[in-house]
């Protein structure tokens, strides 16, 4: 079912679109202010006579007084103190106040912490899951969605000195980059997803070096007569069978498997997601790629001698990109409906999330507000998304007008 | 037709290939040692510490094929071992890896600790051997011992005890002048003796193992798994077409109206909702007690079921249980479908064939449910080849939520007690399913119109 276009242009009137531009707002908004909304410490107080922003000075990554550490702000008592709209953390453990509705507007969840507060922190999961994979999935989805649709079948011609050098310099770039970096990786895996993308990145950078660099041997080599023939790879092939493979995985079976092995982590997860699910952008591309190949334009470039690489990047892509931007919407929806339902099935103890919530209410039915309210925000932003992903193809595909 | 399937069968090749690769990989990554933990399910538990029977687990090591390389072949670092499978405990592989880093001398490192094993193997045998104790406690002990005092070490025993050769052992150099060497690869192959090929050798012949959980045959779990999810599934796939296929229909007929476009928006609302909230939320409607008390809480059946009821009676019982999860699977699906069958629907209604038909005089009614609709059908074959695979990894959630026995429980319990001979017997599974599903899809469009082209496609 990947990839389905659903056709409710009739339906998202515009004022849906109002509705669900408003909550998207308030969704980004509570997941960059989450500390600032839901937190224990107070936005002003007095502490030894002076007037501080504990809130905000955590918010920003300030540093603190030592002793802050100690102090236990759900009960610090001071003049002219100014509470969050929920005083509570997302971690804070209340025994006493545990499913009291007078104190906890939207309840608490079996240790007694505060679901708001918990909601609220889960929003900055949801959209951290949901930029990350997508940027992932973009990245992967685009090099592939480009060079079979572009340079399809017969485009890409190689010399059999690159085809001769093409296994050594993989085997090389592979070792350099990866190889010999194990440890960096290893390392960068283990102070979480930001450090290891970064490491990834320098691999990536070393191996697409290397790869530079045998190119640049197989351009020497092509002064020999025998080794300047030209044999045309087959990219088209090539990458839709790797759709098709990827397809046949289930996602969150591969997902769920992998992280059997490794440790569950927010970061993590969104890594994964967006590894596994690149396939609807890369047919995107594909298709419109088909297209506009085929435009005068482009012969134009060509015809003018312009590499093949920038005739690409410059004049192919970005009029290719419309359709993409179109199923953006859909495919952060999605990936914020893949987190939530491997963090509702695996839950994972540190993550706020709300399909972690929402499994807190399949352990006690009988706690229906658990199931009720993170399920509400998680529905009301994969609905905004959705609708808002509509309101985008109407824009860029006219073939599907609003009523 | 011949060709057309052996074309289907080459392009399912890859496909199959790397989801071998994969559920390989998974198996290798396993957390755990396998020597270990078969030797427990065949009662012989050794612990966690593997020398505390090393006879028995060099034995079991050897029978599992441990002692042979991964895969066909490797790429590594100049300065790594590249027969490091030869060494057989965990322990023992860990600190010969240790040894060729330092030292930069793979091959000298893996020497010393096959002379040390060689004669530790001897003094075993040697049960008359009055040095036996104080021997056997200095090869403990200079496993854990600092690198640079290995050399040493060794020279004083060597001194103490002449006449065991310890002088001739070649002990890696742990000062290494250069150490260029773990700049450079190397490149390792094998052969056809390996894991990867015995493991592969074994998946050929069906023999996909025995659940590490309970000791059963695999083969016996799955398809007591796949009755239920197989039956869910249709009786979902009923509902959701007896839904869609009139609100397609009406939606077409009274495209643009107020009541199509309310439809529009109820069947939206429904795909965007997450099934694990609907789910949760049914049995906290439905069967928490808060509110109702009608269905049950999970399963397939009461647990006061007895043999001596009726057949109907248990029919009726099952069919009890599975009213909510049949729901809870096909509510997503209703808006997908009806909008399909609504636009195949406008197109054909446009066609010449309908308008022949009108111009005969066919009645309305006729002319939609029979003539035109029997074309909007076929895009749903596409469908068919995507319920296939979707029977496995669509319903791990929900089979989890409403505790069906069926192949998502089985593989979600499978996957968080690390019960790998099933993981990967269900990943397989899917891989085949995909490509049948595909090659059902083809083989109905051909079936339902002739004019599409096996070959052509």
């Amino acid at each position: 079912m990947k990839g389905k276009k659903l056709h409710f242009a009739s339906f998202s009137s515009s004022w849906l679109a109002g509705l669900a531009s408003i909550w998207l707002i308030i969704w980004v908004i509570s997941a960059g202010l989450a500390e600032l909304i839901a937190t224990s410490k107070p936005l002003k107080t007095e502490w030894k006579g002076e007037v501080v922003h504990p809130a905000f000075r955590y918010w920003l990554g300030m540093e603190t007084p030592g002793e802050w550490a100690q102090i236990d702000w759900k009960n610090y008592n001071a003049p002219q103190t100014i509470r969050t709209l929920i005083p509570y953390d997302p971690g804070d453990l209340d025994f006493e106040g545990k499913g009291d509705f007078s104190k906890h507007l939207l309840g608490t969840d079996e240790l007694g912490r505060d679901l708001f507060s918990r909601i609220i922190h889960g929003s900055r999961t949801a959209l951290f899951t949901g930029i990350l994979s997508v940027l992932i999935a973009l990245i992967i989805g685009l090099t592939l969605g480009g060079l079979s649709g572009y340079w399809g079948d017969q485009g890409l011609r190689v010399s059999l000195a690159s085809l001769l050098l093409s296994g050594p310099a993989v085997l090389m770039a592979w070792f350099y980059g990866f190889q010999v970096r194990m440890k960096d990786l290893g390392e960068g895996l283990q102070q979480g997803v930001i450090s290891f993308i970064g490491q990834i990145f320098i691999s990536i950078v070393i191996f697409v070096f290397i790869l530079w660099g045998f190119s640049r041997l197989s351009k020497a080599l092509q002064r020999i007569q025998i080794l300047r023939k030209t044999r045309s790879i087959w990219m088209d092939i090539l990458i839709s069978r790797m759709i098709e493979i990827k397809q046949s995985i289930p996602t969150l079976f591969l997902i769920l498997a992998v992280a059997a092995i490794t440790e569950p982590d927010a970061g993590m997860t969104a890594f994964w997601i967006g590894l596994t699910s690149w396939p609807p952008i890369a047919r995107f591309v594909r298709g419109e790629l088909l297209r506009v190949r085929e435009e005068s334009y482009i012969t134009a470039a060509q015809g003018l001698g312009y590499s093949g690489m920038r005739v690409f990047l410059y004049h192919a892509l970005p009029n290719a990109l419309a359709p993409v931007w179109a199923i953006l919407s859909f495919s952060i929806a999605g990936a914020i409906l893949a987190e939530a339902s491997l963090s509702f099935i695996r839950e994972p103890a540190d993550v706020v999330s709300w399909g972690n919530l929402l499994s807190s209410a399949r352990k006690d039915l009988s706690a229906w507000w658990m199931a009720l309210w993170p399920g509400l925000a998680l529905f009301l932003t994969l609905f905004s998304l959705n609708i808002f992903g509509e309101k985008l193809r109407d824009y860029f595909d006219p073939k599907f007008p609003s009523s | 037709m011949g060709a057309y399937f052996l074309k289907r069968i080459l392009l399912g090749l890859p496909v199959l290939t790397v989801l071998a690769l994969l559920s390989f990989w998974l198996t290798q990554n396993t957390p755990g040692d396998p020597v270990l933990r078969t030797l427990s399910e065949e009662g012989i538990r050794l612990g966690n510490d593997p020398m505390s029977g090393p006879e028995v687990y060099i034995r079991k090591w050897k029978e599992l094929k441990l002692d042979q390389p991964v895969f066909y072949f490797a790429l590594c670092r100049g300065d790594e071992v590249d027969s490091l499978f030869t060494v057989p405990f965990p322990q023992d592989k860990a600190w010969v890896e240790t040894m060729a880093r330092e030292s930069q001398q793979g091959t000298l490192a893996l020497a010393f600790y096959r002379s040390l094993q060689q004669a530790e193997g001897k003094l075993f045998l040697a049960k008359s051997d009055t040095n036996r104790t104080s021997l056997l406690t200095f090869f403990q002990e200079i496993r854990s011992e600092e690198l640079n005092l290995i050399q040493e070490r060794v020279q004083q025993f060597a001194t103490q005890y002449p006449e065991y050769g310890l002088e001739h052992w070649a002990i890696p150099d742990f000062n290494p002048e250069n150490t260029w060497k773990q700049y450079y690869p190397k490149l390792v192959w094998y052969g056809q003796n390996n894991q990867f090929h015995t493991w592969l050798i074994r998946l050929f012949n069906l023999d996909l193992g025995t659940s590490f959980r309970d000791g059963r045959p695999v083969s016996s779990k799955l398809p007591e798994a796949l009755i239920w999810t197989v039956l869910v599934n249709f009786l979902s796939l009923i509902l959701a077409l007896g839904v869609s296929i009139p609100a397609g229909v009406y939606a077409a007929k009274k495209y643009g109206s107020v009541g199509e476009r309310l439809l529009n928006g109820f069947l939206f609302i429904l795909y965007s909702l997450p099934a694990f909230w609907v789910a949760t939320l049914l049995l906290i409607i439905f069967s928490s007690g808060l509110i109702f008390d009608i269905f049950p809480a999970g399963g397939i059946s009461d647990i006061r079921s007895q043999e001596s009821w009726s057949f109907s009676k248990k029919m009726s019982d099952i069919a009890w249980h599975l009213i909510l999860p049949t729901f809870a699977y096909a509510y997503s699906s209703f808006a997908f479908l009806s909008g399909q069958i609504r636009n195949a629907l406008l197109e054909n209604l446009q066609s010449d064939y309908v308008r022949t038909a009108r111009a005969k005089g066919v009645s309305e009614k006729w002319v939609v449910w029979k003539h035109a609709l029997r074309n909007s059908l076929l895009p749903l074959i596409t469908l068919v080849g995507q319920i296939l695979p979707g029977l496995i990894s669509g319903s791990i959630i929900l089979e989890t939520i409403f505790t069906i026995p069926g192949m998502g429980m089985l593989t979600w319990q499978a996957i968080s007690h690390r019960d790998y001979p099933v993981v990967i017997a269900v990943f397989m599974l899917t891989g085949v399913l995909t490509l049948l599903g595909v090659l059902l899809a083809d083989l109905l469009y051909h079936w339902a119109d002739p004019r599409i082209r096996l070959d052509k496609k």
